[in-house]
């Protein structure tokens, strides 16, 4: 264990920014995965679109991602300024 | 059947109800009882002032016309959120480090308060949010007419808008004008949004699980339907997708009410941490039976039935009257809660960026109360308000209330939007300058006007069908729906082409092209380094104590004077113990205390900042900026005197050296003259001892000695007066008696007289005679005696058997050079300065009878005689050069 004030000040930074470069990784992957043809490579299918595939998919996507940004503002909640 | 009457009676009863929330929730921020008020949960529940009528009846509508294409507008704002911390929460930061007030002013305040920018903006602002409250009235208006239909009431849709309008005037005028709060936070009109919210939500649902469960027969069923009865289409992912996911995700940013509502409402940064995850989630919410209900519509009600009402006709085809009403209360809900929030939003723009300025200027030029600004705020406000209103009242009675709702949302969606590329260069881009914002969004405005917000008046206003046809003037280049000939099929892809893409390119080439003024750059810094700047600025903000100020002053006044002031105070005050309260008179005197040590600008944002919750304003930046001015002048001062200091202290140093140096030849020349008066002295003792001692000495003997005390008593009085010769020339005390002779006869003197040392040496010397005539007004003795000197050294240091020496004249401006130039051996260069000393001999002289003055008195004649003797560098022998002024 490192008792260096320091290195353990260091330490929390580098969590801050990995936490932080993780923030940034949600609504990239949001992007990708909502607003590019990805969305119709998993709801295609043979003669058009898979109905309930798209709802899933979209659904499900959407549901992740309230999820993802959940567990992510509890990890920056601490990051916040306020008065 | 629900009558016209019976949904006016619980419209009336429901707004009373809100009247009550907002009056409630006034009091209590009045009373500093924020509690709940100051929750995440209904900062996220106003946030949703972003699901309008258009949300709760517009979904369903888009959903039956154009399948899934609906989830976009939400889905943009999802990504927004879910990417809070990268531009959401810088965007907060600086609205709350900066006092923003609105979008206009955010824009505004980066580009150097700009003034014409806050205008540009706020007026895009109102014709953006025209056709979207227009949009609210006509689907209130819908929603009223499902309950007149049949019935023999009267009511035309005109009538029931124009009520509608003015019973929202009225209620935005009551709540949002109340007060001038600093930061314009309105908990009465937030508080009951965030019931709106509630209402709305729990509406939509409920509607939403009668459909699956009490009419379709179950999820299964359902989606069974939603195949069967939706619109198919080939792919989901279409450029309309995109386009319609980027304009909704610039919206929930541009949107002058959500800006209100995220930034300016925002009372604290975890909030939005909350919102982060909790709006996208309401959103999902709103969604998740908006494509049932569509379908069920689509099924059970009769063909032509208009998609936008399913939400209200579906309870009501069912004979669910309760649950009608409460959806009928949610799209209420919808429709009002925007109305208000972007009314308050857009009549805060008006006032403060155009009436205010224009009243100063007209009316109050100088020194305006401050009571005066204030009603003038205030009843712009609320003229703003009723005129903002009147505006989207005109707008829904030009279009005919035909349009359906999903198109008129978006062509506000684009309007807003084209503040974005300044909006994003505001946080990110340093070069963003004023002039490139003025020039970006006014191209982007007028683009979106030209090729979507007239078009969507469908030819009846300014731009005429056979222009929306065939071009202005018949120019195909410029169709207003397929600009400079490219042909984008679906309006609205081609607006926002067009219009965002040549804004981004002229705000981004102008503001490369200009450059930035000194409070632009400024506020640049303040922008772009939000995050630095807000964490020292969170040290001494809101909420400051008496001890927080105390130590402050420790710090500045010094733990004595500090704490000799708060006692004055505290005693003022009435309190033996503890510290002061803080009032304005503690305030100022710490101030004026503060000044003393720090300046006076310095002070004031101390104190501003310690008590303000506020940040530095530009004017106080200037002025410290001119106190370290005259700071820098000050150090500057400081640095050229000790310069001088310096530079005397050298001098002295060099002073005392020369002093040294001179006390140092003093004494050597006193141990000089002992040791040159000894030796003959010493000879003459010696002899005459002898002389008186030995009475035997014979006469040649006698003759001898006595010959020798003779010539060393005369070589000591030769030393006696050549001492006293240099010391009389030295000082300048020397009397010459100057007389018109010529070079010759000097020469020719000096010649004589070391004739015969020249002959016995057997030295030859030679006279070039070019400037030998030349006329002198000069001591010829003197002049002699240097000449007779060189001459004589010539021929006494010579090593050679016969030495030679050459005598040169050359005049020289207005001086006449007489060179003495030998065959000798020379004089080392190091020597060369040295040999003109008291007493100094070459080191290589060898046989040299004199006392070493001789050189020593030349000079000093030479330099009596306004000429002067040097010693020159020479290749062979010793050269030297006598300068005498040509009379």
């Amino acid at each position: 264990m490192n008792d260096n004030p320091i290195a353990q000040r260091d330490l929390s930074r580098r969590k801050q920014r990995k936490r932080t470069e993780l923030s940034f990784g949600i609504p990239v992957i949001a992007v990708c995965l909502l607003v590019s043809p990805l969305l119709n490579g998993f709801t295609t299918e043979s003669g058009g679109t898979n109905f309930s595939g798209v709802i899933v998919y979209i659904f499900g996507i959407w549901g992740a991602l309230i999820l993802a940004a959940f567990l992510m503002s509890r990890l920056l909640n601490s990051d916040t300024v306020d008065d | 059947m629900l009558s016209f009457n019976v949904i006016a009676t619980i419209c009336v009863l429901y707004v009373c109800v809100l009247f009550a929330v907002a009056a409630l929730a006034e009091r209590r921020a009045r009373q500093k009882k924020l509690g709940f008020l100051h929750s995440p949960l209904v900062y996220t529940l106003s946030i949703s002032v972003y699901c309008t009528a258009w949300t709760f009846y517009g979904s369903v509508g888009s959903a039956a016309r154009n399948g899934f294409e609906f989830l976009t507008i939400y889905l943009g704002p999802t990504i927004v959120f879910v990417g809070w911390w990268w531009f959401l929460r810088k965007l907060v930061r600086v609205g709350r480090t900066q006092r923003i007030t609105s979008i206009a002013d955010l824009i505004s305040s980066r580009y150097g308060k700009s003034n014409a920018l806050a205008v540009i903006v706020t007026l895009m602002a109102i014709l953006g949010s025209t056709p979207y409250i227009a949009l609210q009235l006509q689907s209130l208006t819908l929603s009223f007419a499902v309950f007149t239909e049949g019935s023999t009431s009267e009511t035309t849709p005109a009538i029931t808008a124009l009520f509608i309008a003015i019973g929202l005037a009225a209620f935005t005028i009551f709540f949002g004008t109340r007060n001038l709060d600093a930061n314009e936070r309105h908990h009465g009109v937030v508080t009951a949004i965030a019931l709106e919210a509630v209402v709305k939500l729990v509406a939509l649902i409920a509607v939403g699980i009668f459909v699956v469960w009490g009419v379709s027969g179950g999820p299964a069923n359902t989606l069974t339907l939603m195949e069967a009865r939706l619109p198919e289409t080939t792919s989901v992912f279409t450029p309309r997708w995109v386009t319609l996911t980027f304009l909704s995700a610039t919206a929930i940013i541009c949107l002058p009410r959500m800006f209100q509502v995220i930034v300016v409402e925002n009372s604290a940064e975890k909030h939005l941490a909350t919102a982060s995850w909790a709006f996208p989630l309401y959103l999902f919410l709103m969604c998740i039976f908006v494509m049932p209900i569509a379908a069920t519509g689509l099924n059970i009600l009769p063909e032509g039935s208009n998609p936008d009402l399913f939400v209200l006709t579906i309870p009501l085809a069912e004979n669910r009257e309760a649950l009608a009403a409460l959806a009928f209360l949610g799209g209420f809900s919808s429709a009002t809660s925007m109305v208000i929030v972007a009314a308050i939003a857009l009549s805060t723009m008006a006032s403060n960026h155009i009436v205010l300025p224009l009243w100063l200027y007209f009316v109050q030029r100088r020194n305006p109360e401050s009571d005066d600004v204030r009603t003038v705020l205030l009843r712009s406000r609320r003229i703003s308000i009723a005129v903002i209103l009147g505006f989207g009242y005109l707008y829904f009675i030009l279009t005919g209330g035909t349009t359906a709702l999903a198109s008129i949302g978006l062509v506000a969606f684009l309007g807003v939007s084209q503040v974005l590329p300044a909006l994003i260069g505001a946080l990110f881009w340093r070069n963003a300058t004023r002039i490139g914002a003025i020039c970006g969004i006014t191209t982007g405005f007028v683009i979106w006007a030209y090729t979507s917000f007239l078009p969507s008046f469908g030819g009846s206003f300014i731009l005429s069908q056979s222009v929306l046809q065939n071009g202005p003037f018949g120019i195909e280049f410029l169709r207003p729906q397929a600009l400079f000939g490219v042909d984008i099929t679906d309006p609205l892809i081609h607006a926002v082409f067009w219009s965002l893409f040549l804004n981004t390119l002229v705000f981004l080439c102008t503001s490369l092209a200009t450059s930035s003024s000194p409070l632009e750059r400024v506020q640049t810094q303040q922008f772009i380094n939000v995050y630095a700047q807000s964490a020292q600025f969170r040290s001494l903000n809101e909420g400051v104590t008496p001890e927080d100020l105390f130590i402050l002053a420790q710090r500045i006044l010094g733990r004595k004077d500090a704490g000799a002031l708060f006692n004055i105070f505290s005693q003022k005050q009435g309190r033996p113990n503890g510290l002061p309260e803080i009032n304005m008179e503690l305030l100022q005197t710490l101030e004026r205390e503060f000044a003393g040590s720090v300046g006076a600008a310095t002070a004031h944002s101390m104190i501003t900042q310690a008590v303000g919750n506020q940040a530095i304003t530009v004017e106080d930046l200037i002025a410290v900026a001119d106190e370290t001015v005259q700071v820098i002048e000050y150090s500057a001062q400081l640095e050229e005197q000790s310069a001088e200091l310096t530079k005397s202290a050298n001098e002295l140093r060099i002073a005392n050296d020369k002093l040294t140096t001179l006390s140092a030849q003093k004494d050597d020349f006193l141990s000089q003259v002992s040791h040159e008066l000894r030796t003959p002295m010493t000879s003459i003792r010696s002899f005459s001892g002898i002389l008186r001692s030995d009475e035997q000495l014979s006469t040649q003997e006698l003759q001898y000695f006595s010959g020798i005390i003779n010539d060393e008593s005369q070589r000591l009085t030769r030393l006696l007066d050549e001492i006293l010769d240099l010391s009389f020339l030295e000082s300048g005390r020397v009397k010459l008696n100057r007389s018109n002779t010529t070079l010759k006869k000097v020469l020719n003197s000096a010649l004589q007289a070391t004739q015969q040392t020249n002959a016995n040496a057997n030295a030859e010397v030679i006279v070039d005679d070019t400037s030998i005539d030349t006329q002198l007004y000069t001591d010829v003795d003197r002049l002699s005696q240097v000449f007779i000197n060189l001459v004589t050294n010539a021929v006494k240091y010579s090593n050679k058997a016969t030495p030679k020496l050459k005598i040169t004249c050359t005049p020289e401006d207005g001086n006449l050079n007489i060179t003495f130039q030998d065959n000798g051996p020379g004089i080392p260069k190091d020597e060369q300065t040295v040999i003109f000393e008291k007493f100094s001999k070459l080191s290589n002289a060898t046989g040299s009878t004199g006392v070493g003055l001789g050189l020593a008195i030349s000079q000093e004649i030479m330099r009596n005689l306004g000429g002067a003797l040097v010693c020159l560098d020479s290749s062979a022998g010793a050269k030297f050069q006598v300068t005498i002024p040509i009379k």
